[in-house]
């Protein structure tokens, strides 16, 4: 092999080992698969099974989101992309308080340092 | 517009969100809310380019974060527009930071802060003399804005506000915001 080629390969290699060992990229085994069954059981003819996978998509957390985000590409009804959309939406914004005294609170309850972020506008942009 | 990505590009990050989720409680502060309503509005759609040719550490006052003990006491600032990998780095600062404080005899606390945001402004001042010894030719003559001289200029917004945390060293939060927008108001800003 080249010594050009042989280095290009080492470096595409090296990437790949240190992607996969990244925690981020790290992900449930079998979660794809989950996310397709729950998605479908959004549209399941009991309310109680639809509450059940909304519910059960939220507690699977972030790493739902990207798969979500492609399910929402596709065409669902109504009541699914609405769900798919609340979903995403929880998941994947920074659940943002706007009252200190509120925030610190919660932060004396669970131990857990503040980070207060200061600027022009509100969390959705500014009118 | 540092306020801008900070919103649509930091904190749109899902790696960030989860990373603020899981280790602080969050909180958005309007600067100027007798002008700037809570009615969402359209965010202005920026392209791959604007975002990469704004400068980290961008924005200045306008975009501030605050990290706090749980009590509400200041223990790092952060100014300006920072993407994904900085703001990471400086949260996890902030959070071992808080970690220590907390394991202090409360006495200890402002000392052991101040100390720790000393060594922090020494560390970026040394990678930025790296970057000026590695890099001689690019500081040669005038300013032009290549990767190494941005990530220089950026470090050096880094440095300039970890001394700026140092004056608000276990201050109370809350005065600094509504110290903040008083004095907005006072000077007409975004009216």
């Amino acid at each position: 092999m080249q010594p050009k080629a042989f280095g290009r390969m080492a470096l595409v290699l090296g990437c790949a080992i240190v992607g996969c060992l990244s925690p981020w990229a790290a992900e449930a085994p079998g979660l794809a698969e989950r996310v397709r069954t729950l998605v479908k059981q959004l549209d399941d003819p009991q309310f109680q099974a639809r509450q059940q996978a909304d519910q059960e998509l939220r507690r699977l957390g972030i790493d739902v989101v990207p798969h979500l985000r492609k399910e929402l590409e596709g065409k669902h009804p109504l009541e699914v992309t609405r769900r798919l959309e609340s979903i995403v939406n929880e998941l994947s914004r920074v659940p943002w308080k706007t009252d200190i005294a509120a925030a610190q609170a919660e932060a004396a309850r669970t131990g857990k340092p503040l980070l207060v972020f200061s600027t022009i506008g509100e969390v959705d942009g500014f009118a | 517009m540092g306020s801008n990505l900070m919103r649509t590009v930091t904190f749109a990050d899902l790696e960030v969100v989860d990373h603020i989720k899981k280790h602080f409680v969050a909180v958005w502060h309007n600067q100027s809310p007798e002008v700037y309503s809570s009615e969402p509005a359209q965010q202005e759609k920026l392209t791959a380019e604007q975002i990469k040719a704004y400068p980290q550490g961008g924005g200045g006052g306008n975009v501030r974060t605050y990290f706090c003990l749980p009590d509400g006491r200041v223990i790092y600032y952060l100014e300006g527009f920072w993407s994904k990998d900085r703001y990471l780095a400086e949260t996890d600062f902030a959070r071992d930071l808080a970690a220590k404080v907390r394991k202090a005899a409360d006495t200890e606390g402002p000392a052991l802060v101040r100390k720790a945001l000393e060594e922090r402004c020494r560390q970026v001042a040394d990678e930025r003399q790296t970057i000026r010894a590695k890099h001689p030719g690019e500081f040669a003559g005038r300013f032009v804005p290549t990767e190494v001289r941005k990530r220089e200029a950026a470090l050096g917004l880094l440095e300039k506000t970890l001394k700026t945390s140092a004056g608000q060293v276990c201050q109370a939060v809350r005065p600094i915001m509504d110290k903040l927008r008083a004095e907005n108001i006072r000077q007409g800003k975004f009216v």
